[in-house]
């Protein structure tokens, strides 16, 4: 059994949030065999990054408001 | 179990044109110094095998970043390796297949099978897994132990070996996704999100307590001025405006404006500029009313009128002064005429003086010559004679100089003294003569300053003031008549000042109530913007962030809790035989025996890996480079020898295995390798020719050895094949 | 919750102290729960879980009430082991946190128990364990009874809620 597998078996033997963190491991799996460590990160941070522009947007409107 | 049985290298990294390589022999050599195709030869399995999975930063190996596959001096063609394996249904042919000056050129892996069946693409790479159950990093821990995995280890660097460990025991995809997901700092980002989110708060709560004290503050000043706590609304305020709107339109028909349009604010928002509207107006019509105007023309005029009566005045008693001082000196000196005729007395009798003291100037130079005469000329004999007609005299000296000293002498200084005397009177009469002039010159002046002043009291009056008339008291009139009217306007203008003043106190109330209202208003704004949906989304972006950190986290943890699992899996089933193959090799005399452990980095969760010896000492301090290069080969070998039951290849290949090998370790090394080329094919790439001697001479089974002669950019490696 | 809510608390705050004033939200809390509609509400001030609430259709919850004016809070051996308990009677554990702090207001988070290790736990950890719509129901309803109760609170103290939770318990 390849790391995937191992990795997905804790995952499934998680008790909250299983779907949502297999999702996320298949993405992850699929930026690092592409660009490995570089490129899992890269997919981490721009996922992030996207809450954290939304997160900019709203906060900047609501210095705007008060 | 797979044999490997041939290899055909074309056009792959060091070689140029085909080369064949035959694995007939339980142990195949290639020898050669440095760059000459060795490792090439080994890499070209992995490849074959592999493909793309073999290169690149996910494999972990440094040297893996922007591997080529294609020889660099070749401009076209194809690169190929075809790899030959005898396994327990025959032979099997894989050929890996890329098109060279394409970097990123698609591979083409076919697969022929012993039955002659023949699978391309997906096909063949899932018929390869099918086959040989083998990841790249399975292949690195058991079957071909790299170079470059024996570089790393050598490093004294704690991390970087720990990466090299794990790189030996396959556990590269969990260390590299690892540090990806630690190089990708979320916590960081999730942190700043939420230091961003407090700072916005600690400011909105910082303005609502300033609102609060400024509240607070006006209030206290509102009731202090009397406006009761039901006056802080807006329609109060409204109201209040109305009744300042009302009473300026009242100051303006007082005041004498027609035609005044009062403005009355309708909404809160209008009461700042209502405010500043009200100060403008009153000012305006303030300035404009005719009492006011009036007021101020009077005043132009009285300030006009009361500097020439002053003046005046003052020129009057300059006048009346100098006359005065004039009659004083006239009554005492007398006037011009006989100031005039005193002096005219005193010069005629200094003449009459003058002709006495010539006369009797005369007679005293007579006196004088004589005596003179009788001194110094005649001779002392002739002293008693008259020197005119010669008669006796004895007595003639004595009887002058008597004369001279009792008469003469006296009488020239009593007319000296009396003409002195004449003289000092003249210069005071003409002093005094010149005084009266100068008091009548003052009067004159003091005169003509009256006449000016009255002339500008003419002017001022606008009239002519006749001779008869008293221009003072013509002035006075005037000042007298300007006071009555300015005391009735008084009045009038006392009672609007008061109402206007009446007005600003009710518009300073408003302003008190505005204010309060104004901050209560920014208060209630702040407070809103805590409940908009901008606000509901900012902590629903927060708590996604935070839930996607949290996930990542429990990947984290599942991607630690793996790779120590299968760390600690791998240790065990290699130890007894990581400790045996160690011991052989090394025969340290300090290290009884090597244990190895792992354990989880707790701040990263990658695996951290530590030796001890069998008596429980630390041995890291003493192991040499050869020492560390022993414990990586008895750990690839002592992993070979673990998984030997599920291993599908049946040969292992090692590169470069002696770095910073003594020469008794090699010794001990090739021992090793007798033993284990009893289970395994072996192939050995190496460039120590002692290594090399070793293993022609100790190792007993046949032995296939390739020497790499020499490279070219045009030929590749040139290579020949010996036997033993 | 709005700020004059706030300052209500902070009043109360000053005048008590944070440890009866934790209590004493607390009270406020298990009121709060009652008026959305809890039918089964059990306060405890000492041993055990501080409350559990329950609605007639079985929605269940055993919540740690902790207070704070920081950003972390902490849990105890003792905590976990209370929360755990409840678990095992089908009740869904439950961190409820009140910052101290203007503009924020109560946090229920339903972290997994196997992840709760005793010590400090930063709030921004629970984010990812809101219970969004428990905090829906009960939020407004604690700002009300607040609102309702801050006078007498003040002026009687925790004995005062604790007369009121028993006369609503009887009623019940």
């Amino acid at each position: 059994m390849g790391y995937r597998e191992k990795v997905l078996d804790k995952i499934n033997a998680m008790e909250h949030r299983a779907d949502e963190r297999r999702f996320l491991w298949q993405t992850l799996i699929n930026s690092f065999e592409q660009e490995g460590a570089d490129g899992a990160a890269n997919e981490l941070a721009g996922r992030i990054g996207k809450v954290q522009e939304r997160f900019d947007t709203l906060l900047e409107k609501l210095e705007e408001m008060a | 179990m797979f044999e490997l049985i041939r290899l055909r290298v074309c056009g792959f990294r060091g070689f140029v044109g085909e080369q064949e390589f035959s694995f007939d022999r339980p142990v195949t050599l290639l020898c050669g110094e440095n760059h000459r195709g060795k490792s090439s030869t080994l890499n070209a399995v992995e490849w074959c095998l592999f493909g793309d999975k073999c290169i690149g930063k996910k494999t972990g190996i440094r040297e893996r970043v922007d591997w080529e596959i294609a020889n660099r001096y070749l401009q076209e063609g194809e690169v190929a390796v075809t790899a030959e394996f005898k396994g327990p249904k025959g032979t099997y042919r894989i050929t890996r297949e890329q098109s060279v000056g394409r970097r990123r050129a698609a591979q083409k892996v076919t697969v022929l099978l012993p039955d002659g069946t023949q699978l391309q693409g997906d096909e063949a790479e899932n018929m390869l897994y099918v086959l040989f159950r083998s990841s790249f990093q399975d292949f690195m821990t058991a079957v071909y132990q790299h170079q470059e995995a024996i570089r790393a280890i050598l490093t004294q660097e704690p991390r970087e070996r720990n990466d090299a460990i794990d790189r030996l025991l396959g556990l590269s995809p969990y260390r590299e996704i690892l540090k990806g997901i630690i190089g990708a700092r979320l916590e960081e980002t999730l942190t700043n999100m939420e230091g961003r989110r407090e700072d916005f708060r600690k400011r909105c709560e910082q303005a609502i307590r300033t609102l609060d004290n400024l509240i607070r503050e006006e209030r206290g000043k509102a009731i202090a001025e009397g406006i009761p706590e039901e006056a802080f609304t807006e329609q109060e305020a409204l109201n209040r405006a109305a009744g300042i709107a009302e009473a300026v339109k009242y100051l303006a028909e007082e005041l004498g404006a027609v035609d005044f349009k009062a403005r009355v604010p309708v909404t809160f928002g209008e009461i700042a500029e209502f405010r500043e509207w009200v100060k403008t107006q009153t000012d305006r019509l303030w300035a404009q009313a005719p009492d006011v105007l009036k007021q101020e023309t009077l005043a132009a005029e009285q300030q006009k009128l009361v500097i020439p009566k002053g003046r005046y005045e003052e020129a009057k008693g300059a006048e009346t002064a100098a006359q005065a001082e004039k009659d004083k000196f006239v009554g005492q000196f007398g006037d011009e005429v006989a100031l005039v005729e005193a002096i005219e007395q005193q010069q005629r009798e200094i003449e009459q003086l003058d002709g006495q003291i010539r006369k009797t100037n005369a007679k005293a130079n007579l006196v004088r010559e004589a005596m003179r005469y009788l001194k110094e000329v005649v001779p002392d004999a002739e002293r008693g004679r008259c020197p005119l007609c010669g008669a006796d005299a004895p007595r003639l000296l004595a009887h002058l100089e008597t004369e001279w000293e009792q008469k003469v002498k006296s009488q020239v200084e009593e007319l000296e003294q009396q003409k002195r005397e004449r003289q000092s009177k003249l210069e005071d009469f003409d002093s005094l003569r010149d005084k009266l002039g100068t008091l009548e010159r003052n009067l004159k002046n003091a005169r003509s300053g009256c006449e000016d002043c009255l002339r500008a009291i003419a002017q001022t009056l606008r009239r002519e003031i006749g001779k008869e008339e008293d221009p003072l008291a013509l002035l006075s009139r005037r000042l007298e008549q300007i006071a009555r009217e300015q005391e009735s306007i008084g009045e009038a203008i006392s009672k609007k000042r008061a109402n206007i003043s009446d007005l600003y106190d009710k518009l300073g109330k408003l302003r008190t109530i505005d204010e309060i209202l104004v901050h209560q208003q920014k208060r209630a704004v702040i407070e809103r913007v805590w409940e908009t949906k901008e606000l509901l989304e900012l902590e629903e972006s927060l708590n996604e962030a935070s839930q996607f950190v949290e996930d990542v986290r429990a990947l984290r943890t599942a991607l630690a809790e793996a790779s120590l699992e299968e760390a600690e899996g791998k240790i065990h089933s290699a130890e007894s035989a990581l400790d045996k193959y160690f011991c052989s090799i090394v025969k340290h005399p300090a290290i009884p025996g090597l244990v190895m452990e792992v354990a989880e980095d707790s701040r990263t969760g990658l695996n951290s890996y530590s030796f001890k010896s069998k008596d429980g000492t630390d041995p890291t301090p003493i192991l040499s480079q050869g020492d560390l290069n022993c414990f990586a080969l008895s750990l690839f070998l002592g992993l070979s020898e673990a998984t030997a039951d599920t291993q599908r290849f049946a040969f292992l290949m090692l590169d470069d295995p002696t770095q910073s090998l003594g020469p008794e370790m090699k010794r001990e090394l090739v021992s090793v390798l007798e033993d284990i080329a009893n289970r395994r094919e072996l192939i050995i790439a190496t460039p120590d020719p002692e290594f090399k001697s070793l293993l022609t001479t100790h190792i007993t089974k046949t032995k296939a050895v390739y020497n790499f002669t020499g490279w070219t950019d045009k030929g590749g490696p040139q290579v020949t094949r010996t036997m033993s | 919750m709005n700020t004059s809510t706030f300052q209500r608390l902070q009043q109360i705050r000053d005048k008590f102290g944070p440890g009866i004033f934790g209590k004493i939200a607390q009270k406020l809390l298990a009121l709060a729960f009652y008026e959305a509609g809890f039918h089964h509400v059990v306060e405890r001030g000492v041993q055990g879980v501080d409350i559990d609430a329950a609605t007639e259709d079985a929605i269940r919850y055993t919540l740690e009430v902790k207070t704070t004016e920081g950003e972390s809070v902490p849990i105890s051996e003792e905590n976990i082991g209370a929360l755990k308990d409840r678990a095992k009677d089908g009740y869904t554990p439950v961190l409820a946190v009140l910052r101290m702090q203007m503009f924020e207001d109560w946090l229920f988070a339903a972290v997994p128990l196997n992840r709760l290790q005793p010590g400090s736990v930063a709030l921004s950890r629970l984010r990812s364990y809101r219970l969004s719509s428990l905090e829906a129901s009960i939020r407004p309803e604690f700002e009300r009874i607040v609102n309702e109760h801050w006078s007498s609170v003040l002026a009687r103290g925790e004995h005062y809620l604790i007369q009121t939770l028993g006369e609503i318990a009887k009623t019940r």
